[in-house]
């Protein structure tokens, strides 16, 4: 405040207090009166800008309990779904062994015990998905739909057959439980 | 308004991160990948398909599949599906509306607002197109900031002092240079140059041809013909020039893959790292040209730029940072992943821009663990290094004497095994212990770090309730050179450490085992006959003889020997008991618990760690 208004705020609260002033107001209890009512005001300025303060670090502290919440939550989940993903993972890149002994198994061999061999081998390794919880896509003949199949080629439809239907399937697609493993690689009608 | 997100909305793919506590994260989408396929789709039912998905269905519709529109941001390139139009920035919302999506799915709260990066040479008219797709998909785009700067920003170079910065990105189908001015808050663009055709593909792309050209002169068959098979060999191709980056060498093994009359055909060849880095060196070389036109167009040399900064999945290819290092004449920085870095970058914007860093609790750690030092003179850590503080952590512990009636505490700082090769905090001395037989006493020993790093340690008798406390203040005074010593010499000294604190711990086993078959002895009196009460005192002469001298092997074994003989007389005595109870007809409680390494008293989940006592008349 400019001195003439502290002047002014004196002479005022001076008038204002008239009738129960002492005749002769000294000047220091004048200023006693003024300097009160600064103090008052600053310890007003001071609580507002405390409260302030206060809710600003409350609001921060509300945030991050909520972000730190968030998180927690969002982490449990990932640890149930990591030991899925895991497998997952490992059996991507077995998959591709499977592919190719079933093809051994599909080739012609004059050898009969030999085939038969890699017949019950082919069919240790789908004991072995089983009880893993994965199951091979049935695609032949379906509709084609992206988030299942891989679709690599097209090829003419052939004789009643309609155009978006998987022809081909030419490598396997697998599920695990109700999520895709691996997507089947097939051929699709125009 | 909850948290900006960062958008790295690639020709190719896509990436998203946001900011947790001040760390970058990047967001997967729903189908679990950290990036997204830049590829957009109308299904036949004029669904919308985006990322992943559209991919694997583009070859079946090829005219509704949309890629790369990033390449046409800014003009007036139209896309016709069904009769109707879109507009690059309408396709470019519908990428960013999923990875939207995604965002809000992994964090669990709508998000509003996002920073998107564009390549330094976008004009105008290519930033404001980015800005309506932003808008189109429901964003609200704080802030449109350059592919380079966000690599800086990941980098953290925009923290360090003014420099020149180059950043070389070599993505999946383009490469991009750019020379930036960095430097108090501002970032200016110098020069730019690239080949928006040259990218990881075509380094796959040699791999197929040099695999599908040797099959077809032994086989006479071209696999890139076989639909399948060609997806085959793109999949091993991609795969054996990312194991080039780490190996010497790789080995492509297809069996079955194709047949003809004469039966099936394998592929099996060995693709060595020199031969990948002679069949795509004019790859290589290609990328130097727009680096030597950047610096020409900056008008600086080599030595003139401070940092280089290596951005997309292509630069981990070793024939590619070297090239980059031969002609910078300095090591690039690739601490980052790079596919994710643009991400990161912008993530970190749309950090600064909401906040986040004001509000960021940084949160200090404590360097060294810290501990007291118990019976035999070890260090008991009940702080261990590197925690985040403020921190608060208790231990119970207990007298290592009968009718010990004050506890000395020795308050360490450091990593090695025993007390006398840690540092010493301070000391300090609880009194007042009720006398009690050893192990008896709880007293709970306290370490509490404020937020300014002083460590108050408490020590309190749970019987009486009498504490003492005290406060240290210097215990962060060791300066980082120092911390890293004390690190190293307790990885060094570990073994040795290991073997004498294991010895150490043997002794007072042994130790507790011979006072408390003397207690035993002593509390059941007549209830243990003659023979027994000879043998046991017998074992227990011998065991105090081995601990005399010191005798590991022979403490161990008289030890066990001791416990067995002392259950044995327990369980007689008990079983005893249970008769006559059940003679007189009282409940039947069993065999109680007994814990094996203390033998006979049961320590309630106490340490077996004790306190030297400290006579009265000691002057401390």
């Amino acid at each position: 405040m400019s001195e003439e208004k502290e002047k002014e705020v004196m002479e005022e609260t001076a008038a204002e207090n008239t009738e129960e002033a002492v005749p002769e107001a000294k000047p220091e209890e004048k200023s006693k009166d003024c300097s009160k009512k600064e103090k008052k005001k600053k310890v007003e300025e001071k609580i507002e800008e405390l409260e302030k303060e206060k809710a600003e670090l409350s609001d921060r502290l509300l945030r991050k309990a909520a972000e730190f919440d968030n998180y927690r939550k969002r982490t449990e989940k990932e640890k149930l779904e990591s030991v899925s993903i895991g497998k997952a993972a490992a059996l991507e890149g077995i998959l591709p062994v499977f592919d190719s002994l079933t093809m051994a198994m599909n080739t012609e061999c004059s050898d009969e015990k030999y085939k038969k061999g890699i017949e019950l081998t082919v069919q240790m390794f789908k004991n072995a998905l089983d009880r893993l919880g994965v199951t091979q896509m049935d695609c032949l003949g379906k509709p084609f739909d992206p988030n299942f199949h891989n679709a690599v080629m097209t090829e003419a439809a052939g004789e009643g057959v309609e155009s978006g239907i998987v022809t081909k399937v030419l490598q396997n697609g697998y599920m695990q439980g109700d999520k895709v493993l691996r997507h089947a690689m097939v051929a699709v009608s125009e | 308004m909850g948290k900006i997100i960062g958008i790295d909305l690639g020709t190719t793919n896509s990436c998203v991160a946001v900011l947790e506590n001040g760390e970058p994260v990047v967001i997967p989408n729903a189908e679990g990948s950290r990036t997204t396929p830049s590829v957009v789709a109308f299904s036949k039912e004029g669904e919308r398909i985006v990322g992943q998905v559209a991919k694997r269905q583009a070859i079946t519709n090829p005219d509704r599949t949309v890629r790369s529109i990033k390449r046409e941001m800014g003009s007036n390139y139209k896309f016709t599906v069904d009769g109707k139009d879109y507009t690059p920035q309408q396709i470019s919302a519908m990428i960013l509306s999923k990875l939207k999506g995604d965002a809000e799915a992994y964090l669990g709260e709508t998000v509003t607002d996002a920073v998107i990066t564009v390549p330094a040479y976008f004009n105008d008219a290519q930033r404001q197109a980015t800005k309506d797709a932003g808008k189109i998909a429901g964003l609200n785009v704080r802030r449109i900031i350059n592919e380079p700067t966000a690599a800086a920003l990941a980098y953290g170079v925009d923290k360090e002092q003014s420099q020149k910065v180059m950043v070389f990105d070599l993505g999946g189908g383009t490469f991009d240079v750019s020379i930036i001015d960095m430097g108090d808050g501002i970032q200016e663009v110098l020069a730019t140059a690239g080949n928006n055709r040259l990218g990881g593909d075509d380094f796959d792309q040699r791999i197929i041809d040099w695999m599908a050209d040797a099959f077809k002169s032994e086989n006479g068959v071209d696999l890139r013909s076989d639909k399948m098979a060609l997806q085959r060999l793109k999949e091993a191709a991609e795969k054996a020039k990312i194991e080039l980056s780490g190996m010497t060498q790789t080995q492509i093994n297809l069996p079955f893959i194709t047949a003809d009359a004469t039966g099936p055909k394998h592929l099996d060849m060995t693709l060595t790292k020199a031969k990948f880095e002679e069949m795509t060196a004019d790859l290589v070389d290609a990328c130097t040209g727009p680096v030597r036109q950047a610096l020409r167009d900056a008008n600086l040399q080599p030595s003139d730029l401070d940092k280089v900064l290596l951005v997309g999945g292509s630069t981990r290819m070793p024939a590619v940072q070297e090239a980059v290092k031969k002609i910078m004449g300095k090591e690039p920085f690739k601490g980052i992943n790079p596919d994710e870095c643009v991400a990161v970058g912008a993530a970190i914007q749309g950090g600064v821009l909401g906040g986040e860093y004001k509000d960021l609790l940084l949160l200090d750690v404590t360097p060294l663990s810290l501990g007291i030092e118990t019976e035999g003179g070890i260090n008991t850590r009940i702080i261990q290094r590197n925690t985040t503080i403020p921190t608060k952590q208790s231990q119970i512990f207990s007298t290592a004497a009968d009718g010990q009636t004050s506890v000395e505490i020795h308050v360490l700082q450091g990593e090695r095994e025993f007390a006398r090769d840690n540092k010493t905090l301070g000391i300090f001395r609880l009194d007042g212990i009720a006398p009690a037989p050893r192990g008896i006493p709880q007293i709970e020993v306290t370490f509490n770090i404020d937020a300014n790093g002083i460590v108050h340690v408490a020590a309190k008798d749970l019987g009486t309730g009498k504490e003492t406390n005290i406060t240290i203040q210097s215990s962060s005074n060791m300066s980082k050179d120092e911390i890293d010593k004390a690190v190293r010499d307790a990885e060094q000294y570990a073994e040795s450490d290991k073997k004498r604190k294991e010895e150490v711990e043997n002794k007072n086993a042994a130790d507790t085992v011979a006072y408390q078959a003397e207690r035993m002895l002593k509390d059941l009196g007549d209830k243990v006959d003659e023979a027994d009460k000879a043998e046991v005192e017998s074992k227990v002469k011998d065991l105090r003889a081995a601990i005399e001298s010191n005798d590991q092997d022979a403490m161990k074994q008289r030890r066990e020997a001791l416990e067995q003989k002392v259950y044995e007389i327990s369980s007689k005595v008990y079983s005893a008991a249970q008769q006559a109870q059940q003679a007189q007809g009282q409940p039947n409680y069993g065999a109680p618990e007994q814990d094996s390494n203390s033998g006979y008293s049961n320590n309630n989940g106490y340490t077996d760690a004790s306190y030297t006592e400290v006579p009265d008349d000691d002057n401390r």
